[in-house]
């Protein structure tokens, strides 16, 4: 609230017509041109131009800004760790995220204690508090405030950009049971170390993953005539089948035939779809329906953990003792370590796209097809074009695909190069480039708060807008992920949408969230920057905002604000959520 | 036309899937009534399954042999043998038990089943095969728009003498200047309940997307709004200024229809609560569409997770059809799906990508009662690629009809190019 008021102050300066134009504060000419290329940097490899961020650039050269942000291990980001030590989901491993926020199983007695009314109102309330305390909604909640806490603040801004990139390249879903307690630890294991490191890690550590395993199926996906459901099925049909008087016995047997015939039934061929068109080749790269089911039948017997520490940890229940919740202590740890069982493994020979795998080649051929994979032409094209896609322009010129594709294979996959290649190539810093994409909607709440310097540690309260927004992290439910494309960001109901967001947001409507207007004005102050003028030098660096002013000033003049803390809100408010901020 | 012919359809070469889907729902009836006294709207509902739902626990091949040999876990048990049995429809075809609500509507001969039904391209893609059923182009990716939105464009204004849009913006001017009907905001007439357009959406016809209903309306005061509306006007032309205006407009014109006056009508029973809230509940059923029918687990039989899937669905068509009431005579609701899923059950109790699917068309105009389509038969050899149901009716036969018929499109040349229509493909879905 209080800075809020503060907003207003400073603001206060734009009512008065005419103060407000003050000239601008940086250098024309060819220092311009300059600027204008970092700016537009930086609108696409960070979640927003801060002013000194500008600085940086052009103080370091492009190159060099850049080779910084791909060792992000050279950047130092302490500043952060206060920040994320709040957020213990962070840093929770699977284990401890398991035993702190266990299965809805194992906390159903108690959930079903509180339904009933064999508790007095306090005791109930204090249950119910508790209970909440150990949701898995809180996962969710901590996920967000983490991603969102890291975009904002995050000196390593590129790899921010590229951790949500390539999370959305091989997205799996937070909302599908298990895979709640596993997102955490996949975004920090599988996708986090890899973003800069070779394309084939990143892909065999996703495949690998307990939450891939689990969200895409592949977990339980075994060679048919290895599922111990077939054996018992088999025995036991087998068994009844001779029971049968004669006349019947010859039709169940010719039934039986016919459904063996029916084909194999043990493997799930979810994952292996998905890891060719989505995660690898693209679809259509001349692979067929065959090589679906043999990429399946490889990976077959990739799994996790012990069942039999699964189904403990499902059959464990918490209780409620001396008025609290009370948790059962169960070793979660191995529940979803990664595993090949050899036993639920297809051994037979497998051809994939004319590639032969010879049979007996266990857990090895599944790491080589993966190889396979992600070394392909096809992959190289498919992730050049996502990246060109997502970071230039919706229909990206081929050039820029041709040259990343090459890039791609002449370095082995190598995404550190890759990247600098994209944001160093000159089809980037194309004049028919620059601001031409909408933001999406998390850009959009990010840079907002990154721009204003908000505060973001009540930031789950941003999954609400981000939802409505239509991008809410972690919680796109299809393999695809979120639209790379910007102009699918652009429909009618979510621009309202985006301009309730940013008036909510300067109003202090969203518990706990606000623009620092403090610190926003005294930095505009030292710049040299004034008024609705610096305002829009500082939110809009190397926009034309004069018609945005003219409007703004015009608006309060007609409608005047009540008071001044009003009209500086609802000028911020209106650049937030004019069409300029929209774009980048 | 053809009542489905149990004749064994012998497979001929190849077919993929298809279906597509928006839900304007909510909206409906308000706008059906306010502009009931000049002309009377027709009105088309796309509920689009996407994730490919398994169109053979919809509706249920039961007389099938095959059906049960290949589903050990999760076929239905046929009609009659208890709790959670096929709800007979015709003495070969049943509905899901958790179908129920919308058995009636069959019996009334209000609802229509076209079985084996799908796009002629093989894909086994969600992504590409819900482009290709959204754009109306099977296997043509480079099609810009979606087909709904070449309806909407080939439909034109009915206030004006069935002209089309040629110039959206001069004619919503047109309008603004003598006439409050619904036409005046071009983009009324396609509604999307999702945050992104739909692909099926996507086009030179204006169309709005409606993600929210609580929030659809610049919050706060007229002030706020009015200098919002000033900052996207000075954009004219781009995408954004053009969809901020768009939604200018709806809401302007949807301020002027007053809910409070807007009663349930029927006693229709919404799956649970107020009507505020079952408009949440259709917008959040819509939403919930995204992914949830692709069962490669576990799916169930009787129960389990299609099973809470098909009854939120089917207790929401239902809903909205009974609220509707004598107003359905205008409106045909199609449910449809990217593609079908194997006809055999596969190592998880689920099923993986198929072929062809089921589509229900429901509505006071749809000739109901019947399961419409050829039957290609679960039997082996007649399985598209060995696995899967084979495709006997393009979808764009039934769209087709249905916008030609009921929506009264003329150019069907345009709106599915390279395929047309021709009337002797058409299932007989419209009465």
């Amino acid at each position: 609230m209080s800075a809020l008021k503060r907003v207003t102050l400073c603001i206060s300066v734009i009512l008065i017509p005419g103060v407000a134009m003050a000239p601008p504060a940086y250098p024309q000419g060819t220092q311009s041109a300059d600027r204008a290329r970092a700016v537009h940097l930086l609108q696409r490899a960070t979640y927003g131009p801060l002013p000194q961020e500008i600085e940086g650039v052009l103080s370091a050269g492009i190159p060099d800004w850049l080779d910084r942000q791909l060792h992000p291990e050279h950047v130092d980001d302490s500043a952060l760790d206060p920040m994320l030590a709040r957020i213990p989901v962070a840093s929770m491993s699977i284990g401890e995220l398991l035993e702190r926020y266990p299965p809805s199983q194992v906390t159903r007695s108690v959930r079903e204690l509180v339904q009933s009314d064999s508790l007095g109102a306090t005791e109930q309330r204090g249950l119910r508090r508790e209970l909440r305390e150990h949701s898995s909604r809180r996962i969710l909640d901590g996920l967000a405030t983490a991603r969102i806490t890291r975009a904002v603040h995050s000196e390593r801004q590129l790899q921010e950009m590229m951790t949500a990139f390539w999370f959305d390249h091989f997205n799996v879903f937070w909302g599908k049971d298990a895979t709640r307690s596993l997102v955490a630890d996949y975004e920090r294991n599988a996708i986090r170390p890899h973003v800069f490191g070779k394309f084939e890690d990143m892909v065999l550590a996703t495949a690998q993953h307990p939450a891939m395993l689990f969200y895409l199926d592949n977990f339980q996906s075994v060679a048919p005539d290895r599922s111990p459901q077939a054996r018992v099925r088999r025995d036991d049909i087998t068994r009844r089948i001779q029971r049968m008087p004669a006349q019947e016995r010859e039709r169940a047997q010719q039934r039986m035939e016919q459904q063996q015939r029916r084909g194999p039934g043990g493997f799930n061929e979810n994952y292996a779809r998905e890891l060719m068109e989505l995660h690898t080749l693209e679809v259509d790269r001349g692979y067929t329906q065959a090589d679906v089911v043999d990429v399946a039948r490889i990976l077959t017997g990739w799994t996790f953990g012990e069942r039999g520490s699964r189904i403990q940890m499902r059959q464990a229940q918490a209780s409620y003792e001396d008025g609290h919740l009370l948790l059962p202590e169960i070793d979660y740890g191995d529940a979803y370590r990664f595993r090949f069982r050899s036993q639920l493994h297809d051994g037979a020979e497998k051809t994939v796209m004319g590639h032969v795998f010879e049979a007996g080649g266990g857990q090895g051929e599944g790491v080589e097809l993966i190889r396979l994979l992600a070394h392909h032409p096809s992959t190289a094209r498919h992730v050049a074009t996502q990246l060109a896609t997502h970071f230039v322009a919706d229909e990206p010129p081929a050039s820029l695909v041709d040259h990343l594709a090459e890039v791609f294979l002449a370095t082995d996959g190598d995404l550190r190069e890759v990247t600098r290649s994209l944001f160093t190539s000159d089809e980037f810093y194309d004049a028919t480039v620059v601001a031409n994409r909408v933001k999406s909607p998390f850009l959009l709440v990010a840079s907002t708060l990154r721009m204003t310097h908000g505060r973001t540690a009540n930031a789950r309260v941003l999954m609400e807008p981000l939802r409505s927004l239509g991008e809410a992290p972690y919680l796109a439910e299809a393999p695809i992920g979120y639209p790379e494309t910007s102009a699918q960001w652009a429909s009618s109901g979510a621009m309202l949408s985006r301009m309730n967001f940013a008036t909510s947001y300067v109003t202090g409507e969203l518990p706990g969230l606000g623009p620092d207007g403090d610190r926003l004005f005294s930095e505009i102050h030292m710049r040299g920057g004034e008024g609705l003028t610096g305002l829009t030098e500082a939110l809009l660096p190397g926009t034309d905002a004069s018609e945005l002013i003219a409007i703004i000033q015009e608006e309060l003049q007609t409608n005047p604000p009540a008071s001044q803390r009003e009209g500086g809100v609802r000028a911020l408010g209106l650049i937030l959520g004019s069409p300029e901020f929209q774009r980048h | 036309m053809n009542d489905i012919e149990r004749r064994v359809f012998v497979k001929q070469g190849a077919l993929a899937l298809v279906a597509l889907g928006l839900p304007p729902d909510f909206l409906l009836k308000p706008l059906l009534a306010g502009t009931r006294g000049l002309a009377r709207k027709k009105t088309h509902i796309c509920r689009l399954q996407r994730g490919a739902v398994d169109g053979l626990s919809m509706v249920i091949p039961f007389g099938e042999r095959a059906y049960y040999g290949s589903r050990r876990s999760i076929a239905i048990q046929e009609p009659g043998s208890g709790d959670g049995s096929v709800l007979d429809l015709d003495g070969f075809f049943g509905l899901h038990p958790a179908l129920r609500p919308l058995q009636e509507l069959y019996g009334r001969r209000e609802m229509a089943v076209v079985h084996a039904v799908g796009s002629p391209h093989p894909t086994r893609s969600h992504f590409d095969a819900q482009d290709f059923m959204e754009t109306g182009t099977p296997g043509v990716k480079s099609t810009s728009d979606g087909w709904l939105n070449r309806v909407l464009q080939d439909t034109g204004c009915a206030d004006c003498g069935g002209r089309t849009l040629g110039n959206p913006t001069a004619h919503a001017a047109d309008h603004a200047a003598g006439q409050s009907s619904m036409a005046a905001v071009p983009a009324l007439r396609g509604i999307s309940m999702t945050s992104a357009f739909p692909r099926a959406m996507q086009g030179d016809h204006p169309a709005l997307a409606i993600p929210d209903l609580n929030n659809f309306g610049v919050r706060h005061d007229d002030q706020v709004g009015s200098a919002f509306r000033r900052l996207y006007r000075t954009e004219a032309g781009d995408a954004v200024s053009s969809a901020a205006e768009e939604a200018f407009d709806a809401v302007r014109l949807l301020e002027t229809i007053d809910p409070s006056r807007y009663e349930v009508a029927g006693g229709a029973e919404y799956p649970s609560g107020d009507f505020g809230r079952s408009l949440r509940q259709i917008a959040q059923l819509a939403k919930a569409d995204v992914g949830g029918w692709d069962t490669h687990v576990r799916q169930g039989g009787a129960q389990g997770r299609l099973t809470g899937r098909l009854i939120q669905l089917s207790q929401g068509i239902r809903a909205l059809y009974d609220d509707l009431g004598d107003l359905m005579d205008d409106v045909v609701i199609l449910t449809m799906s990217e593609f079908g899923r194997t006809v055999a059950e596969n190592g998880s109790g689920g099923t993986d990508h198929g072929h062809a699917n089921c589509m229900l068309a429901l509505g006071g105009s749809v000739n109901g009662g019947r399961v419409l389509g050829d039957w290609p038969g679960l039997e082996r050899e007649r399985l598209y690629e060995g696995r899967d149901l084979a495709v006997t009716t393009d979808f764009r036969d039934v769209f087709a009809e249905v916008v030609s018929g009921h929506l009264g499109a003329e150019h069907l040349e345009r709106i599915f190019p390279e395929y047309g229509s021709d009337p002797g493909r058409y299932r007989g879905v419209l009465r």
